[in-house]
């Protein structure tokens, strides 16, 4: 069974049809048994539910006084107008903050991607040139220190 | 205050600093906070507390009030957000929510009750229907609540919710749906039938 199907049974069940889309769906009611076996499965369920609601029980005595006590004790209009100001204004510097330090992660994010993406991986030539110019660079020493070595001798 | 006095002229009243007219306001809808609150956290101390806090912010808040809205639909919205929070304090997946015998009148309560005859067997099947409301995702469960036992309609629901219709719909559907599997996973002799297969 459909969703659409499902949901007008629903919004039928729940009254939330507008008077024209409710009469047509009442004709179909009475020519498709399908539809109204659905429908009888639907009521049936949602009576489930209503038969389960816990029935509560009214506000205690002395309730309104207890709620009238701490009405009493709280500042006066002007300065619960200032107070939602002065709320809003902070939930607004707040979301700033939060948006910049999101800004910022996401840049170092992506610097980190970039520096990796460059630094992170050295291409074979490149390899091979630096490894040919270490071993360059031991032969000369070690020229170097030969010649130091022969010098010494002499 | 007279019972003919709108809920807008109170608040108007509130606002210019009529302590009496809020009086009124709590007189007017303490009984039905009390009912949501009690549906939703099912615990008679925390639904006073919770009753009074709303209603303490309700006040604060009241020049905040849209007017295009109707007052009820925006202390519910206080109300669902408090308990809501309640509830994540107290870890409530965790737990099982159990009925408090002294705010909840467990006996029959409708008169076509198809348990007339054997009340165990209909109050078993209220117990297993809650059971099953509970062990739902908040907000599915929220929704189921404030459409079949507070009857809201679609648009209130939306007021409350602080979503559109058509969150509500879909919502609404996959609740519905969820509490249909769930009880026909545990309790399958429970779910209505269709020839058709199920509905």
């Amino acid at each position: 069974m459909s969703r659409s199907y499902i949901d007008s049974i629903h919004r039928y069940l729940d009254g939330e049809l507008p008077a024209a889309e409710r009469q047509a769906f009442e004709v179909e009611l009475r020519r498709d048994p399908v539809l109204r076996e659905a429908t009888d499965a639907a009521r049936e369920q949602s009576q489930l539910l209503r038969r389960a609601a816990p029935a509560t029980s009214p506000a205690p005595h002395g309730f309104r006084d207890a709620v009238m006590a701490r009405v009493r004790q709280q500042p006066s209009r002007d300065d619960l107008v200032r107070l939602t100001g002065e709320e809003a204004s902070t939930v607004d510097t707040v979301r700033l903050a939060r948006r910049i330090l999101v800004a910022a992660v996401l840049v170092f994010g992506l610097a980190l991607l970039f520096g990796m993406r460059f630094l992170g991986t050295p291409d074979p030539e490149s390899l091979q040139a630096s490894e040919q110019l270490r071993s360059l660079d031991a032969k000369v020493k070690a020229m170097k220190a030969a010649e130091l070595r022969a010098g010494e001798r002499r | 205050m007279s019972p003919d006095v709108s809920d807008e002229a109170l608040i108007e009243a509130v606002l210019e600093g009529s302590e009496s007219a809020f009086e009124s306001l709590v007189q007017r809808h303490q009984d039905r906070l009390f009912g949501l609150l009690g549906r939703l956290v099912r615990d008679r101390f925390a639904v006073e507390d919770l009753a009074q806090e709303v209603l303490v912010r309700v006040f604060r808040k009241l020049h905040t009030f849209n007017r295009d809205a109707a007052f009820f639909t925006w202390m519910y919205r206080i109300a669902v957000n408090a308990a809501t929070d309640y509830l994540d304090r107290q870890g409530r997946r965790g737990l099982r929510l159990v009925d408090d015998p002294v705010v909840f009148d467990s006996g029959m309560r409708d008169s076509d009750d198809a348990g007339a005859a054997e009340p165990l067997l209909a109050e078993e099947l209220r117990q297993v229907t809650r059971a099953i409301v509970d062990t739902l995702p908040e907000k599915y469960r929220t929704i189921l609540i404030l459409r079949e036992y507070e009857d809201l309609s679609y648009t209130d629901m939306a007021e409350v919710l602080g979503c559109s219709i058509g969150t509500v719909e879909s919502r609404l559907f996959r609740a519905r749906k969820r509490f249909k599997d769930a009880l026909e996973r545990q309790y399958p002799e429970l779910v209505p039938q269709t020839r058709g297969g199920r509905a």
